[in-house]
């Protein structure tokens, strides 16, 4: 028997050692391809585990706070205190702060949009001749610019004679003999009670100023003194955002005008205009004449485009004006003011109203997210709607509210870089995510707020007090929401996903709407905004990792199931081919009189053979492969497992085709019937139909897994991607799945040329004959390739029809899918079609050389 | 009475039978040629004797034994030991060496020693001695069926079915051939054998030809 084995081995030394390459190839590829799917179900665990949970786990809202859209489609926005009608009572918060399982419950409650003391830009130089003045304030939404204000003063005498002229009511406080002097804008800023110290928790920020009860240093009162409107407001301390984004830009130009005094008096007297005429704005002849010198000529210009960033302060509250200087420095009018008799001025006029904004009207649309104008204020679009509140102190409309707050800065906040965060958790209040906007030559830009209330982007909370504060302005349900951290978890481990849904239970239990950030990621959207175009907006995905986790097992199942498929397939063609070869040998011993029991024995010993030097090289192989890579030894665990395994599988195999072979030896001339077909092509096809079978059903599993396994990769990294969090996974899965689907191709492409290879072989025989009858070289050429493109052709259409088919069950079909899937097809054909012209090319010059 | 075949038919499937009413008494060291012209029946009638194929009617009964009760491990323990086959075209195993190829019908069943005395023995009695370790593709055609003669006789069978063994050889070797088999036919073996040459039929003592469907005797000289 030994001799016999050696004989076998040494016989078919040349097809065993390919069989031996194909099995170290499958021994080893296998426990790669096992620990490449365990790695990646480990990476993904691990990310998930590690960084899907912010700064907080609950998002808790009234439910009337909640849009339909952010139901529709889990998603909450960042700015999602939105419209600030409150509806949770500061009981309710205590009672959820007092929870054993709470570790920070930190409120927010929108106040609205307020302004602080309203005060004055001056300009210098002063005039010496007559000169316009004019001041222009730009605010810009990051699209577009928009002037807000335009105001002018006409010095039509030398310096220190009379008023200047003006036509606007409003400049008439501000009009003064030897100075150009402006009314700064008034700007409203979002005012937001807080928890000093749950805030502090969640942010790492220092609230400690703004306590309930604080007295700041009065300066507030004492610039308000007299006003019998806020004689009854409440003073709420306020910290001021140091780092803001708020737009705001002056234009500030001025130049002499080529009239000498006396020419002035001259043309006022041309307007029949008397010295009491020319104070009177509203005078048509004083309007006629301020046209009439606005036109003429100038000399000596300047302009300077200055940017107010940084010089006003939110919740102004003292008398403090700014000045541009000669050289176009911002000063402050104080360290000015002392040296001239240049003053600023002071205005309250507009800090007794304040504004509620409503939430911006998001509509979901077929491409996206649409937000149309409301309306204009001050000539900016606005895309949520106003409420004004409060009236001005000059107002006489005695039905409205007195306003109940002061607001009396006590210091400056700062929230920070915005930096790359993996977990959403939106604060709500600090805007950290930039909404950005893409020109038509693709430069980004970042969108900001306008100066003005109502603007798309949400302007951060300017101005912070706390949350007892928010109860003068918002009743006794102030809260809009409360950020919850769950306590005692440290990872987002699915015990700890569990006590935050716990924790979630509870609080729904108290009629409230509660939203799991942890395991949420941010994701930018595309929001239609009317005026602006199509900027893109971080919104927080609701339970982005379980989304990650399900796509990437449901991809990690579909490769190892390719991978099984194909590599049984291998498995299975190779043994094929190794019994076809034995065929005759067992056919021999049967009719030699061995017995079936035998017979077997010899092929299974001659199999055990081949596997054991398998086993051996691939072992090397594997041990070679972790420590140049220094892969974890898991991996030979792994191998010792899948030798287990494909061993037994290989003998069963074995087993059962030795006994095909001992009881229906294969007969493959049986069942071929020659057609009376016109074409030779089509008559060989169908004559050789049972051979050409395997090989044609593998090439459609081959085909039509080729492109569907890649096609379903790519949109799971697609779609997963479109979170910061799956974005950061898939990084981190890296080349892992690429590994696997390369192996794959391999393995499926060595069946192909084996079957193919082997097909050619079984028809020696007629290329012979056809040698014998003397066709040339390039004409047994030809028909055979003839023959191979046909049915292996039909065999990749089918192919990339299933994958087609079974995409599109899956997975949306778009133009560049089925484009790639026309190409892997047309790329895979044409493999073929080399691999088959190799073949045949070797099988003729083997008998034509 | 060594073999007894008993009104058998012979068909392949459902076509029409080839050979009917086959009634054949074969006695021990018997030497029958059997003639007849190509698709006559003459390899399908070896075949029932040799057990591959069975009868679709009738009776075959060697030394007393009914093959058709054999079990499958009967039948090839009556084909390993109480019949040796030798065909046209050698059937040899192109892996194995010549003293393998001997050896390899009892290989399972008998001790390895003892076989390749026996085996090295056989291929002493047909002149190949010197070919022990060749491979059936280092020999002539004549050597190769010399090698299939003395594989034949390793399991020391009573029955010899030879199909055509000179079909392929030359004259020299046919000779070769032909006066092997007469050593062992007079050492007591039976043989049937399958030829197109019909001076060959003068080896034998009986003549079996085959044709119109069933098998006749030709008697005498
Ligand atoms: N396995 C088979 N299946 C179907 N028909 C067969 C089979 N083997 C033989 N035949 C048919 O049986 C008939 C007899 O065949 P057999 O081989 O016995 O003839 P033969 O006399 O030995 O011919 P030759 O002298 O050419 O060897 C033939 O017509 C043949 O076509
Ligand atoms: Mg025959």
């Amino acid at each position: 028997m030994k001799q016999l084995l050696k004989g076998n081995l040494r016989y078919f030394k040349r097809t065993n050692s390919l069989f031996i390459a194909a099995f170290v190839l499958i021994f080893s590829v296998t426990p790669i391809a096992l620990y490449s799917i365990a790695n990646l179900s480990h990476s993904i665990h691990a990310d998930i585990v590690q960084h899907s949970r912010g700064s907080y786990d609950l998002l808790v809202r009234p439910p009337e706070a909640i849009t339909t859209l952010e139901e529709e489609i889990g998603m909450v926005p960042e700015n999602y205190i939105g419209g600030g009608q409150g509806g949770i009572s500061l009981n309710q918060w205590k009672s959820i702060k007092n929870n054993i399982h709470t570790e920070i419950a930190a409120p927010i409650a929108s106040l609205g949009y307020f302004t602080g003391l309203n005060t004055t830009l001056g300009v210098l130089p002063s005039p010496k001749v007559p000169s316009v003045y004019e001041v222009e304030y730009v605010t810009s939404d990051g699209v577009n610019e928009y002037t807000t204000d335009t105001y002018r003063q006409i010095f039509m005498h030398s310096a220190e004679r009379g008023l200047p002229l003006v036509t606007q009511v409003e400049m008439l406080s501000y009009i003064h003999p030897l100075h150009a002097l402006f009314p700064l804008p008034i700007t409203y800023n979002l005012l937001v009670g807080i928890d000093p110290e749950e805030e502090e928790k969640l942010t790492g920020i220092d609230f400690a100023s703004i306590q309930f009860g604080k007295e700041a240093e009065g300066i507030i009162r004492k610039n308000t003194a007299g006003h019998e409107k806020l004689k009854d407001a409440q003073i709420v301390p306020v910290l001021q955002l140091r780092d803001d984004t708020i737009s705001l830009e002056a234009k500030v130009s001025s130049g002499e005008l080529a009239y000498s005094p006396q020419e002035i008096q001259k043309l006022v007297e041309e307007h029949g205009l008397d010295e009491q005429q020319l104070i009177d704005f509203e005078n048509p002849g004083t309007r006629k004449l301020f046209e009439r010198l606005l036109r003429s000529p100038v000399t000596n210009e300047f302009s300077h485009d200055l940017s107010l960033l940084g010089y006003l302060q939110p919740f102004n509250a003292e008398a403090k004006g700014l000045v541009v200087m000669e050289d176009g420095e911002v000063e402050d009018m104080d360290t000015y003011s002392d040296t001239t008799s240049y003053a600023s001025s002071v205005n309250w006029n507009s800090s007794t109203k304040y504004y509620k904004a409503g939430p911006v009207p998001y509509k979901r649309t077929s491409d996206g997210l649409q937000v149309t104008q409301v309306g204009t204020e001050h000539g900016v679009p606005i895309y949520r709607s106003l409420e004004e509140k409060g009236t001005t102190i000059t107002s006489d409309d005695q039905t409205a509210d007195s306003l109940s707050i002061l607001t009396d800065p006590v210091g400056y906040y700062e929230t920070g870089k915005t930096k790359e965060r993996l977990a959403a958790s939106p604060l709500g209040i600090y805007q950290l995510e930039p909404v950005t906007y893409k020109e038509t030559d693709g430069v980004m830009k970042t969108l900001t707020p306008t100066y003005t209330p109502g603007s798309f982007v949400t302007a951060p909370a300017e101005g912070v007090t706390n949350i007892e504060s928010s109860r003068l302005v918002k009743g006794d349900t102030p809260i809009d929401a409360i950020r919850v951290k769950v306590a005692d978890i440290t990872d987002y481990t699915p015990s700890a996903a569990q006590k935050i849904e716990d924790v979630a239970n509870e609080i729904r239990g108290m009629g409230l709407h509660v939203d799991v950030i942890a395991g949420s990621s941010l994701q930018t959207l595309d929001v239609d905004v009317e005026g602006l175009g199509v900027v893109q907006e971080s919104w927080t995905s609701l339970g982005a990792s379980g989304k990650i986790v399900n796509q990437w097992n449901a991809t990690t199942l579909v490769l190892a199931i390719m991978f099984a498929i194909v590599a049984f397939l291998f498995l299975m063609n190779r043994i094929r081919l190794w019994s076809g070869e034995r065929q005759q040998s067992v056919q021999l011993l049967k009719l030699l009189g061995w017995t079936s029991k035998d017979i077997r024995k010899l092929y299974m010993k001659e199999m055990n053979r081949l596997l054991m030097i398998v086993v051996a090289v691939s072992s090397v192989f594997i041990i070679t492969f972790i420590y140049a890579n220094e892969v974890s030894f898991r991996l030979a665990v792994y191998q010792v497992l899948i030798v287990v395994v494909l061993v037994l599988l290989i003998i069963g195999f074995t087993c059962g085709q030795v006994q095909r072979l001992l009881h229906n030896p294969e007969n493959t001339k049986k069942g071929r019937k020659v057609t009376r077909s016109r074409s030779l092509v089509v008559r060989n096809i169908l004559y050789y139909r049972k051979s050409i079978t395997a090989t044609f059903i593998q090439l459609i599993i081959v085909s039509s897994l080729a492109s569907f396994v890649y096609l379903s990769l790519n949109e799971s990294v697609m779609q997963t991607n479109a979170t910061v969090l799956g974005k950061y996974v898939n990084a981190e899965i890296g080349n892992w799945n690429k590994l696997l689907l390369a192996a794959t191709y391999i393995m499926a492409f060595i069946t192909l040329l084996e079957n193919m290879s082997r097909m050619l072989q079984e028809r020696s025989q007629e290329l012979e004959s056809l040698k014998q009858i003397g066709w040339k070289f390039k004409d047994i050429q030809r028909t055979f390739l003839k023959e191979l493109s046909i049915w292996t052709g039909t065999s990749v259409v089918c192919g990339s029809v299933l994958s087609g088919l079974l995409f599109a069950t899956f997975y949306p079909i778009t133009g560049t899918n089925a484009l790639f899937l026309l190409l892997t097809s047309v790329a895979l054909f044409s493999l073929i079609i080399a691999q088959c012209y190799i073949l045949v090319n070797y099988r003729i010059r083997k008998i034509m050389p | 009475m060594m073999i007894q075949i008993a009104e058998a038919r012979i068909s392949y499937g459902d076509s029409p039978a080839i050979l009917k009413d086959v009634n054949l008494t074969v006695n021990k060291n018997d030497w029958i040629t059997i003639l007849g012209v190509s698709g006559t029946g003459k390899t399908s009638l070896l075949n029932i004797i040799g057990g591959l194929l069975r009868p679709t009617a009738g009776e075959v009964e060697v030394e007393g034994r009914n093959l058709q009760a054999l079990t499958r491990e009967e039948m090839q323990e009556y084909r390993r030991n109480k019949i040796g086959f030798v065909y046209q075209d050698f059937k040899l195993f192109d892996q194995y060496t010549v003293l393998e190829n001997v050896m390899l019908p009892q290989l399972p069943y008998d001790s390895h020693k003892k076989l390749e005395k026996q085996a090295i023995q056989l291929l002493e009695q047909v002149g190949l001695s010197h070919r022990l370790s060749h491979l059936p593709a280092e020999l002539s055609g004549g050597e190769k069926q010399r090698v299939a003669i003395a594989r034949a006789l390793i399991g020391c069978p009573e029955i010899l079915l030879c199909d055509e063994p000179t079909g392929n050889l030359d004259n020299e070797s046919t000779k070769t051939v032909m006066r092997i088999l007469q050593e062992l036919h007079k050492g007591g073996l039976t043989i049937l054998l399958i030829t197109h040459d019909n001076s060959l039929a003068s080896y034998g003592n009986r003549i079996v030809t085959t044709g119109d469907g069933t098998i006749v005797e030709l008697d005498g000289e």
